[in-house]
């Protein structure tokens, strides 16, 4: 198998070592201050830094080095893992909070604490 | 896209010059830097206990680790791993159990983050209620050196203490009548931290749309924990919406 990782500004950390990664700057109202601290962030992974529309920057970037398969790492924003579907790309749940699964009563606070509180406090 | 830069004010003059339309929001950019190294020294510096008893005042051991974890630079589960090798970790991991769960809702509603979750749980005694963020209160005009500190300090480093954050919510919410979303749409703006996970949950939080009930400070609250830096040169002193007991606020905002 020979994977890409779509790197997306929820995860800015590499998920697959060694792996060819690409990160697309969208035009998302970001103020300068947030550009200039996402970008830094970029600086210091090895990555390809492209600005457009994902989808077709992903997949060009995925034939150019000849891979069959698109990592991208799980985050919880629709639109984000709404490309990562376009993309077909394989979503892995990176290094979560707790590894507890839901479903979780999440109508308040307390009740998800209560659930997860003996997990989180265990090294 | 250039990934050769002699000096961050050569990486500033890119970005402006590649995204020009950021500019809209204001040409500050915040001496919080971007990245790993960044990261690991305040991770490094993280102290649970001193945090646990500090963290609500303004020059309390609060972590800064917002924008890193936002952006996935460290992760959730990192951090708890490595507060719990520390002692008195578990208001910390609390903490960050705070952010998983916004994180959790986020994902079971989307876009709904924008709607209120709930009835407010109380009715303000004036109906009349504004959808934008007046211009003082996002201009740093107020009279208030509270709000108006934060808002300019929001402005020009994209950080805000979580307990100003709070009563900036409460007081544009509740004092001025705002929707929580023309407040929200302005921190998740100018917030290196901003997600609509933590911020607009957090906002809902204060307005009652996403909890037992609005969330409201006094003079007294914000004076304590600011170690009274705001409320000594402020030009309303004396005129101050704030100074008042809960009751007096309660009686004067709420039905």
């Amino acid at each position: 198998m020979k994977p890409v990782v779509w790197m997306h500004e929820d995860c800015l950390r590499p998920i697959v070592p060694g792996a060819p990664a690409i990160f697309v700057f969208e035009s998302n109202g970001h103020s300068l201050k947030r550009l200039v601290f996402l970008y830094e962030c970029l600086l210091e992974l090895d990555v390809e830094i492209e600005k457009g529309e994902i989808v077709p920057l992903v997949r060009s970037f995925a034939a150019r080095h000849g891979a069959d398969k698109i990592v991208t790492a799980f985050t919880e924003c629709p639109r984000l893992m709404g490309y990562a579907k376009t993309l077909g790309a394989e979503v892995v749940n990176d290094d979560p909070f707790v590894a507890a699964a839901g479903p979780f009563d999440l109508k308040r606070f307390s009740r998800y604490w209560q659930r997860i509180e003996r997990q989180a406090l265990k090294l | 896209m250039r990934r050769d830069f002699g000096s961050r004010a050569e990486l500033v003059d890119y970005v402006k010059q590649e995204f020009p339309e950021c500019l809209e929001h204001g040409e500050q950019v915040s001496e919080t830097r971007g990245g790993r190294r960044a990261a690991e020294a305040l991770l490094e510096k993280v102290n649970p206990d001193r945090y646990a008893r500090s963290r609500n005042f303004l020059s309390g051991a609060v972590t800064r680790l917002a924008p890193y974890l936002r952006h996935g630079v460290l992760s959730l589960g990192e951090v708890r791993r490595r507060a719990l090798a520390k002692p008195n970790h578990e208001k910390l991991v609390n903490e960050y159990a705070w952010r998983d769960y916004w994180r959790r809702v986020y994902g079971q509603i989307g876009e709904g983050v924008w709607k209120d979750r709930e009835e407010p749980k109380r009715r303000w005694r004036s109906a009349r209620e504004q959808t934008a963020l007046p211009e003082d209160i996002a201009g740093a005009r107020t009279g208030l050196a509270c709000m108006d500190g934060f808002v300019s300090e929001l402005i020009s480093t994209g950080y805000v203490h979580n307990h100003a954050r709070m009563w900036f919510a409460s007081y544009v919410i509740h004092w001025r009548r705002v929707r929580w979303q023309a407040a929200a749409k302005f921190f998740l703006t100018h917030l290196l931290d901003g997600d609509p996970a933590s911020n607009n949950l957090s906002f809902q939080w204060v307005a009652s749309t996403f909890g037992a009930k609005p969330y409201l400070f006094n003079r007294e609250n914000l004076e304590k924990y600011t170690d009274g830096k705001f409320c000594r040169g402020c030009a309303r002193a004396n005129d101050c919406p704030f100074g008042k007991s809960y009751e007096q606020i309660d009686e004067e905002l709420f039905q």
